[in-house]
């Protein structure tokens, strides 16, 4: 048997700073040492995140519902944020690792400064005693490595969704920042088609030596060099060529030992992107976008005619020169491709029905792909639905915002007749479905719909939240005489959750 | 890279604690005195033993020539360097008091399959249980060493996939796939065995393997369980 390690390298398993020869070895020596097993073991008991704690517990005003995945730096959580009734997600540090905290707080810091669409846009964070806390938004979709495995895209839908990242890029490094950590695994592929670009552990200025992660990683980040915008180009490049190979290829591979599925003109950008010295790549990652979408541009042209569709999926290979302002790209959501109007309109009255915004925005996304005109209005639904009012408004023409006055009450009562101030609060705090009409509905889904005390719980708050959003502070406070009861908690409590919503 | 940087008011104090500084050593026991407590915790249930743990703890690493608390070189964080060396004496404490508890001293993972109870082995007909038994020793013996370290961890110290991750400084999906890989290629290696020891019709060994795939593990888990630390 080898010697026991130092009581320093065990330390250093645990807080995952060893290297992965090391790791290894003392895992090696860990099947032949009952001693130093005992000792990991009881390490990793003390210091791994309490999953059963944390399955029951809140952080500030977040109720944790379960765990999303744990990487090297934490615990990801699903998490409901009672206020604004949705469902966002909790990363937490583990807290005996100041340097992942220090990590964390860069995240949080490089996270708030950015507000582009296609970079995971973070809510909240929280300083607990369980560590820093950061609230993002929850995707509902897959890392893009595992929306790759799941539907073996073809290089064109590879390329919109990296075109996509690659604004993202664009704005990050426009605030002066690197992401240093570009790889599938960090960017998360939306059920909407919406590509974002996540784990920003590692932004930094440039100056600090963090790891990227091997294969994805730039060999001057590799070597411990400077970097600067070129290395998160390599990664970038990297992902695309993993997304259709299934596996990294060596860094300064040429266009020619690139896979065949990727088009000729496409290879040349690539091979240029990943090529060892920063000095031969593109200078930014708007050059490597733009060369990768000059050859689409005369597809485009050629494709004129070929409908509503193709030119919604064109739509998300133009490379703006300027950032996008409004214009989101328009892509079928893959649940949805190919299912027949009569189909998809049936999901999207369900959707409503369930209130179900996440899955409102999927539906749609098929209906406008057959008839834009016909089914804008639908989508301008989705967005209030989800709690984006103004956008929803924004969507609907004159003509049609005055025959769905109705709806935009039902969805948005700040465009209807309730007092400006509230009105106000509601639209920031993007509550959404609020009505007295709907508020009441809320109240006796409690009895009504709930297959399980949890979910009677969730439409009591609910409808506390939709009375107080609304202004019906006596109804507000009758629901939580509800809540309590379920919960067999003093009416007390939850009343004054009442009085930090309603009575302020 | 800054790590040692990082720790190193952590490792000031080591130092000075080291070299017997009584101010040094009274901050040592306001910052880290919770950290002793959660580690004496899950050796001690009375209070009592609690404190003669945390007072041996403090001997070991405050005296001495040179103290213990001197090894700390500042590399990682200091509250789980502490909790190495705490959890060391701790079970160093405990194998001297409780010799009825051999398995943190010299369990290797086949011991741990002898002297089992054989009420586990109910399930199966008395002329199998030797066979199951040596089937099982030979297929825990076949394991290679990361199989050896994952189930140790896993079964043996029953560790939640979470802390599996922690422990092995691996995701904790891989910490899925892995202790479910080992699991399989012990429950396989065990029926292969079976099946050439027993000389089975294919009907019989049809049934056994049903019996033992729906047992093997939980009989396993206590086996290993009961000597486990
Ligand atoms: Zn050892």
């Amino acid at each position: 048997m080898t010697t026991c390690p130092s009581d320093e390298t065990i330390a250093a398993l645990v807080e995952g700073a060893l290297v992965e020869d090391e790791r290894g070895a003392l895992e090696l020596h860990i099947a032949g040492c009952p001693a130093c097993a005992a000792i990991v073991a009881e390490l990793a008991r003390l210091v791994a995140p309490d999953e059963a704690a944390a399955a029951t517990a809140t952080i500030g005003r977040y109720e944790l519902a379960g765990p999303l995945g744990s990487g090297g730096m934490g615990l990801v959580l699903e998490a409901f944020d009672p206020l604004l009734a949705r469902r966002v997600a909790v990363k937490i540090v583990r807290p005996d690792r100041p340097l992942a905290r220090a990590r964390l707080l860069a995240e949080a810091r490089g996270l708030a400064l950015l507000a582009d669409p296609h970079i995971l846009t973070l809510h909240d964070v929280v300083d607990s005693e369980r560590g820093v806390c950061l609230v993002t938004e929850l995707v509902d979709g897959d890392p893009a490595d595992v929306w790759c495995r799941r539907t073996r895209p073809t290089w064109p839908q590879v390329q919109a969704l990296y075109l996509q990242v690659a604004r993202g890029l664009v704005a990050v490094h426009a605030r002066g920042l690197l992401h240093r950590d570009v790889k599938p695994a960090n960017v998360f592929v939306g059920r909407d088609g919406r590509a974002r670009l996540g784990d920003f552990g590692l932004v930094g200025d440039g100056t600090a030596a963090l790891g990227g992660t091997p294969g994805f990683m730039a060999p001057e980040q590799a070597a411990g060099a400077p970097i600067d915008v070129r290395a998160d180009q390599f990664g970038l490049a990297m992902a695309m060529i993993h997304a259709v190979a299934g596996t990294v290829v060596p860094a300064g591979t040429a266009a020619a030992a690139l896979p065949r599925t990727i088009p000729a003109a496409a290879r040349e950008v690539l091979a240029r992107a990943i090529a060892v010295r920063p000095n031969d790549r593109f200078d930014r990652v708007a050059d490597l976008a733009s060369a990768l979408e000059a050859p689409q541009r005369r597809w485009r042209l050629a494709a004129a005619g070929l409908g509503l569709a193709a030119i919604a999926a064109i739509a998300v290979l133009a490379w703006p020169v300027a950032p996008p302002v409004v214009a989101e790209p328009e892509v079928v959501a893959p649940e949805v491709a190919g299912a027949d109007e009569s189909t998809l309109l049936v999901a999207w009255t369900e959707a409503m029905h369930e209130n179900d915004a996440d899955r409102c925005a999927v539906v749609v996304t098929g209906l406008v792909a057959i008839d834009k005109e016909k089914y804008e209005g639908h989508r301008a639904i989705c967005e209030m639905l989800a709690g984006r009012c103004k956008a929803g408004v924004a969507m609907l023409s004159p003509a049609v915002r005055a025959a769905a006055a109705s709806t935009v009450f039902d969805y948005c009562p700040a465009d209807g007749d309730i007092p400006e101030e509230r009105a106000d609060r509601a639209l920031g705090q993007g509550k959404r479905g609020r009505s007295p009409a709907a508020c009441a509905d809320r109240a006796t889904w409690v009895t009504t719909l709930a297959g399980t005390p949890e979910d009677a719980e969730k439409f009591a708050m609910n409808a506390i939240q939709c009375f107080a959003g609304i202004g019906d502070c006596a109804a507000a406070r009758e629901q939580a005489g509800v809540l309590a009861k379920l919960r067999a908690t003093t009416p007390a409590l939850e009343l004054a959750r009442v009085a930090a919503e309603c009575d302020r | 890279m800054g790590a040692v940087d990082e720790h190193a008011g952590d490792l000031a104090l080591a130092t000075a604690c080291a070299a017997g500084d009584a101010k040094a050593i009274a901050t040592f026991e306001a910052k880290f005195g919770p950290v002793l407590r959660t580690v004496t915790a899950r050796f001690a249930t009375d209070p009592q033993h609690a404190d003669e743990l945390r007072q041996r703890i403090r001997e070991r690493l405050l005296t001495g020539a040179p103290p213990r608390i001197a090894q700390y070189t500042g590399r990682g964080h200091f509250e789980n360097w502490l909790r190495v060396a705490a959890l060391r004496i701790c079970l160093n404490a405990q194998r001297g008091h409780d010799p009825a508890r051999p398995a943190a001293s010299t369990g290797g993972l086949a011991e741990l399959v002898d002297g089992g109870d054989d009420i586990e082995l109910r399930f199966l007909r008395a002329e199998y249980r030797e066979a199951f038994r040596a089937a099982l020793t030979a297929a825990v013996g076949a394991l290679d060493r990361s199989e050896r370290a994952v189930l140790r961890l896993g079964v043996v110290h029953r560790l939640t996939i979470d802390q599996l991750g922690v422990a092995l400084g691996i995701h904790r999906a891989t910490a899925a796939r892995r202790l479910a890989r080992a699991r399989e290629r012990l429950i396989e290696r065990t029926i292969a065995g079976l099946k050439s020891s027993l000389a089975l019709d294919d009907d019989e060994l049809a049934s056994l393997q049903r019996e033992v795939d729906g047992q093997v593990e939980v009989t396993l888990s206590r086996l290993l369980a009961e000597t486990g630390a």
